[in-house]
């Protein structure tokens, strides 16, 4: 496959996933702030500074008026075209890759990513709020589902699919560990940690899976490591190896690429060590180092396939 | 005479690049007045070498650098023996009837119009206008051009850029030999008189000649009865066995020596050396 | 004529009742001065019988359901993506390339004068491009003056003495036809680059298929979508010597260009990879795609980037687009370009009056089908009538196309005419121009009902080591009223274009 091809489809898999997490967290977190609404013992600010720092925005929103923190996240969030994780952003960033290799993607897979990108496109955050901010949000997670759904059920399961898939995967891990790192569960343990399985859509399997009454330090270690939770960090690091593996051609249990290596490492820690060990020096320490990794590997896929060429020409 | 010729072209970079491609024009011709015996082109880093004969008979080579690098040299050496024409050019027998009467203009017709360098323009015009009308004795008309532009221009490689038209030249009657090798054609061809750009050497020897420190450049008009004939303006000389011819063409663009285009946005800072030696058993 | 099929003799009304019977739509009054021909209509207002099931089918339409389908399938367009861009406005917008749901159609009789006189135009056009790159029989027998090719901007002087594989320059070509007050077909224009265009042909005739079944009733109409695998079988064929199973891919100037949506249809309906320069990479005179597997030889390249874009090497240094050594590939044999480099000289406008020479001198035939005819701007004479005559001329920049750098001089203003006169004067070379014709006309659904709207007709050719001219045409129409320019930058629209079965 082309290299370029296989950046793009990396970088497809990658961006709507981004906008799926991305408005799955703010759907969940809207709603669950309505309960704290009236409240100013400070968990109304906290809860949406987690959502801003899920969505990779580092700003501090401004102390201001209850409401307008919800607002400004949304506004951040969602519409600022400034910030790269934004769900227009990742949609529009999403909808470039998918164009740039047009002739690799199915019609149908074509449309609905052209239909999600049309449509966010004539969202405004006024026009979101007077739709309900849910309503819309909930509109992005079916379309980016859809979409997952439809390259799924049309594409030919070859390396097209699956370097959309270890876009996909990569970007899931990597939002799921943020997520790790950005809700600080030891303040309000029910809340917090409801709400981080609720936006790794896990509260249902979590409390089917668990038959007795968790604690919330179980609510983490099911999103670490449920082996079939799909947005458990384990479930999502083997699906990317997965994808890789058969991008490689490897056989399972080799680790012939840099990024197959790196996986490898990550995966067995996963597998052997128990929750109290991963969180040993702190759920948010483990966290931040995982985000870490993911950030190298998703280097390391880039330098195995898709090596960036120097910018620019210049003449002797 | 027979001369040995070591022409160098070092780029460096400030960054490395990569995926360098070039074409030059560094071998010299083989015609009637000289004959090239040896010629090799040296890259580094190593790149296979590859030959095409352009569309003016000019032999070509080209190659690529595509690993990283950041420092480009490109060696050619070259052995020529030039012989003085049989008979010295019959400049002063060249007239317009003549021409008017030659064969083929189909051949020299590319050579007859304007090209990227060569231009026809309000610059040109008035510096045509102090020349005075061709007349019928266009070949001494073309030895007073080449006088003309060695008296009224200065020899300033500040002046122009490899890049420059004409007119550059023109605004500020100082260049180097490239642009009088462009005025004289210009003048020529604007006055109907087919008209080529010849790069090459010019051989020091003892005298004081401009242009010799790297590769030259002169114009050749098409005068019958003794066709195309070398004049040097630069010098204000016609061209004899101290000159090796390397390639032929509209202007510096066709040939120029080294032409080329790689990745990266680093600027190259270039050198160049050429080392001419006449060989010591013909003196 | 067309055939219908038997025992299913058209349903229309009698054509003596005027033009109301089509559909609940009706007729745009502009119908009752018209003068030029008509596609659809007899000067009467009956339909033509190639047009009458048609007219009965749509008239048993309601006109509501019509519209409602139209807007679907306008939607389905969109979703599709089937756009282009548009230049001239704020960087890439990409806008639907308006489709009338009217359908023009051929009839085979039409259709075989249309194939026999472009047959022998491309053959003639191959000809004089191998010759002005080799010999230049032509222009030392003084049939065209040389200053004309010498001057033209695509005239490419790296391509002299090039061999190209099977002597194929133009493997692909759109050959613009217009129809006078008589219906008779003439060439208004050769283009020997990249036309396009065959993108909204295919997807013309699905989105009809889609939204408007019932009108295909009746009618046995040519298929359109073998395009893809006639193409494909072209470009094979003109693999470098001794490439037995050719790679071939398409190169695009990438996702800006206004014909994207066509390169990636072309490649996806080919099966073949659609890349562009980047991808691209010439090692030792061979050229290969970078893949996540190393690189992989390509042997044919349908590009669709301008000569200038095609090399920074020899042609823009500046240019990214390109792939930098390709025409050294090129000229040592190891990869095909279609269309080859330089083509362009042979639909330079102001070549366009010598076509028809090309083919007495190439071909020692005389032209199936007819030039407008065209002055000359370089000649004195011809360059005054122009110029006294402006509004009744339209003038036309050799350089440009797509409908730009053109005076329609019985519609411009004063001021435009100055212009342009000044222009005429100062740069003869660049404009010819053509005394003003009616394009014909075919019926457009605008508001809900049906105007005249002038057209033209663009079949494509495919040249290997014969000319083939797939049934697959375009008909571009101008949505403007009484506007004579159909190009899609100007406001122009197309038309699913149907060629009868014999």
């Amino acid at each position: 496959m082309l290299s370029r091809v296989a950046e793009s489809l990396f970088w497809l898999g990658r961006n709507v996933e981004r906008a799926e997490s991305i408005a799955r967290i703010l759907e969940v977190s809207y709603t669950r702030a309505m309960d704290l609404y009236s409240r100013d013992d400070g968990r109304y600010e906290r809860l949406w500074r987690s959502v801003m720092q899920c969505g990779g925005f580092v700003a501090e929103p401004k102390p201001s008026a209850p409401g307008l923190a919800a607002h400004e996240a949304l506004a951040h969030c969602v519409f600022d075209r400034g910030n790269s994780n934004s769900i227009v952003s990742a949609i529009h960033v999403a909808r470039t890759n998918a164009l740039g290799i047009r002739a690799e993607l199915t019609t149908e897979l074509w449309v609905v990513i052209n239909v999600l990108y049309l449509s966010v496109e004539g969202q405004s955050l006024r026009s979101a709020l007077r739709e309900g901010p849910a309503r819309f949000l909930r509109r992005v997670c079916e379309s980016t589902q859809a979409l997952a759904g439809v390259a799924d059920a049309t594409l030919s399961h070859g390396d097209v699919w699956r370097f959309l898939q270890a876009g996909r995967f990569l970007e899931r891990a990597f939002m799921t560990a943020r997520m790790l790192q950005a809700i600080e569960v030891e303040h309000e343990p029910w809340h917090e940690s409801q709400r981080l399985l609720e936006m790794c859509c896990a509260s249902e399997p979590f409390v089917h899976d668990m038959r007795f009454v968790p604690e919330p330090r179980d609510a983490l270690a099911f999103i670490a490591l449920a082996p079939d939770c799909p947005r458990s960090l384990r479930f999502s690091f083997r699906e990317l190896g997965n994808a890789l593996h058969g991008i490689s051609d490897n056989r399972e249990g080799t680790f012939g690429t840099e990024p197959e290596r790196r996986l490898g490492k990550l995966c067995a820690r996963l597998d052997f060590a128990s929750a109290d060990e991963l969180f040993a020096p702190g759920v948010n320490i483990f966290a931040r180092a995982t985000v870490a990794e993911i950030v190298a590997l998703s280097g390391d896929v880039e330098t195995a396939y898709f090596p960036r060429l120097p910018i620019g020409i210049g003449n002797l | 005479m027979e001369y040995t010729i070591a022409h160098t072209t070092t780029y460096v970079y400030p960054e490395p690049i990569s995926e360098s491609y070039a074409v030059v024009h560094l071998k010299p011709r083989s015609d009637p007045n000289q004959f090239c015996t040896r010629y090799e082109l040296e890259v580094a880093p190593r790149a296979t070498v590859f030959s095409y004969a352009d569309r003016f008979g000019n032999d070509a080579q080209h190659f690529a650098v595509l690993p990283t690098h950041d420092r480009l040299s490109i060696t050619a050496r070259s052995n020529v023996a030039t012989t003085p024409p049989e008979a010295a050019p019959r400049v002063d027998e060249a007239t317009r009837a003549l021409l008017d009467a030659d064969g083929d203009p189909d051949a020299w017709y590319a050579f007859l119009r304007e090209s990227q360098y060569v231009r026809f323009t309000a610059p040109l015009d008035e510096f045509l206008k102090e020349l005075g009308p061709p007349g019928e004795r266009i070949g001494t008309w073309c030895s007073s051009v080449a006088a003309h532009v060695h008296r009224t221009f200065s020899y300033d490689k500040a002046a122009t850029t490899v890049r420059s038209a004409v007119d550059d030249a023109l605004a500020t009657r100082a260049g180097v030999c490239q642009d009088f090798a462009h005025v004289m054609i210009a003048a020529a061809r604007n006055a109907k008189i087919p008209a080529r750009y010849v790069s090459g050497y010019i051989f020091r020897g003892d005298s004081h000649v401009l242009g010799a420190e790297a590769s030259h450049a002169w114009c050749e008009a098409y005068l019958p009865p003794s066709g195309w004939i070398g004049f040097d303006p630069t010098n204000d000389r016609l061209v004899d066995d101290h000159y090796v011819k390397i390639a032929i063409g509209r202007d510096y663009r066709d040939v120029s020596p080294v032409r080329g285009v790689y990745r990266g946005s680093a600027d190259a800072e270039m050198s160049v050396d050429v080392a001419m030696e006449a060989l010591a058993n013909q003196q | 004529m067309p055939r219908l099929r038997r025992n299913d003799r058209p349903r229309a009304a009698p054509a003596t009742g005027g033009r109301t019977h089509a559909s609940g739509l009706g007729v745009d009054p502009a119908y009752a001065r018209a003068t030029q021909y008509d596609e659809l209509f007899l000067p009467d207002g009956s339909p033509r019988e190639h047009y009458a099931q048609l007219m009965a089918t749509l008239a048993a339409l309601p006109r509501d359901e019509i519209l409602a389908r139209v807007q679907s399938i306008n939607t389905m367009l969109l979703q599709r993506g089937v756009t282009f861009t548009v230049y001239a406005e704020a960087s890439g917008t990409e806008r639907v390339f308006p489709f009338d749901i009217i359908p023009r159609i051929l009839t085979t009789a039409e259709w075989d004068r249309i194939d026999r006189g472009i047959v022998q135009r491309v053959r003639a056009l191959n000809a004089f491009l191998h010759d002005v790159y080799h010999d230049e029989r032509i222009l030392r027998e003084r049939r065209i003056p040389r200053e004309i090719v010498y001057s033209s901007k695509s005239f490419c002087a790296e391509m002299i003495g090039v061999d190209v594989a099977g002597d194929v320059y133009v493997h692909v070509s759109g050959i613009d036809l217009i129809r006078d007050e008589n219906g008779t077909f003439l060439v208004l224009e050769d283009n020997c680059r990249s036309p396009s265009g065959i993108s909204y042909v295919l997807e013309n005739r699905t989105v009809l298929k889609r939204g408007f079944p019932d009108v295909f009733r009746n009618y046995e109409v040519c298929p359109v979508d073998d395009y893809p695998s006639r193409l494909l079988r072209v470009l094979r064929h003109c693999a470098p010597a001794g490439v037995s199973q050719p790679n071939v891919v398409v190169l695009t100037p990438g996702i800006h260009n206004s014909a994207y949506f066509e390169h990636t249809l072309l490649a996806r309906r080919m099966g073949v990879e659609l890349v562009e320069g980047r991808d691209l990479i010439v090692v030792d005179n061979v050229a290969y795609v970078r893949t996540t597997h190393g690189l992989e030889r390509v042997d044919v390249i349908y590009r669709r980037i301008d000569d200038d874009y095609l090399d920074p090497l020899y042609f823009h240094s500046e240019s990214t687009l390109g792939v930098t050594g390709l025409m050294n590939a090129y000229r040592a044999g190891k990869v095909t370009l279609a269309n080859a480099i330089g083509t362009g000289v042979a639909d330079d406008k102001a070549l366009y009056p010598y076509v028809p020479e090309m083919i007495r001198f190439y071909l020692g035939e005389t032209p199936l089908l007819e030039n407008v005819l065209t002055f000359d701007c370089t000649n004195d004479v011809q360059r005054r009538h122009v110029l006294d005559n402006l509004d009744k001329f339209v003038v036309k920049n050799v350089n440009a196309s797509g409908g730009y750098g053109m005076l329609m001089g019985a519609f411009a203003s004063a001021a435009e005419r100055t212009l342009f006169a000044a222009l005429v004067a100062e740069r003869p070379r660049d404009f010819i121009a053509q005394p003003t014709i009616q394009l014909s006309s075919a019926p457009t659904l605008i508001d809900g009902r049906l105007s005249p709207r002038r057209v033209d007709l663009r079949p494509f050719a495919l040249l290997s080591d014969s000319v083939e001219v797939p049934r697959a045409a375009l008909t571009r129409v101008a949505l403007r009223e009484d506007s004579l320019v159909v190009n899609s930058s100007q406001g122009g629209g197309s038309k699913d274009t149907w060629v009868l079965q014999a």
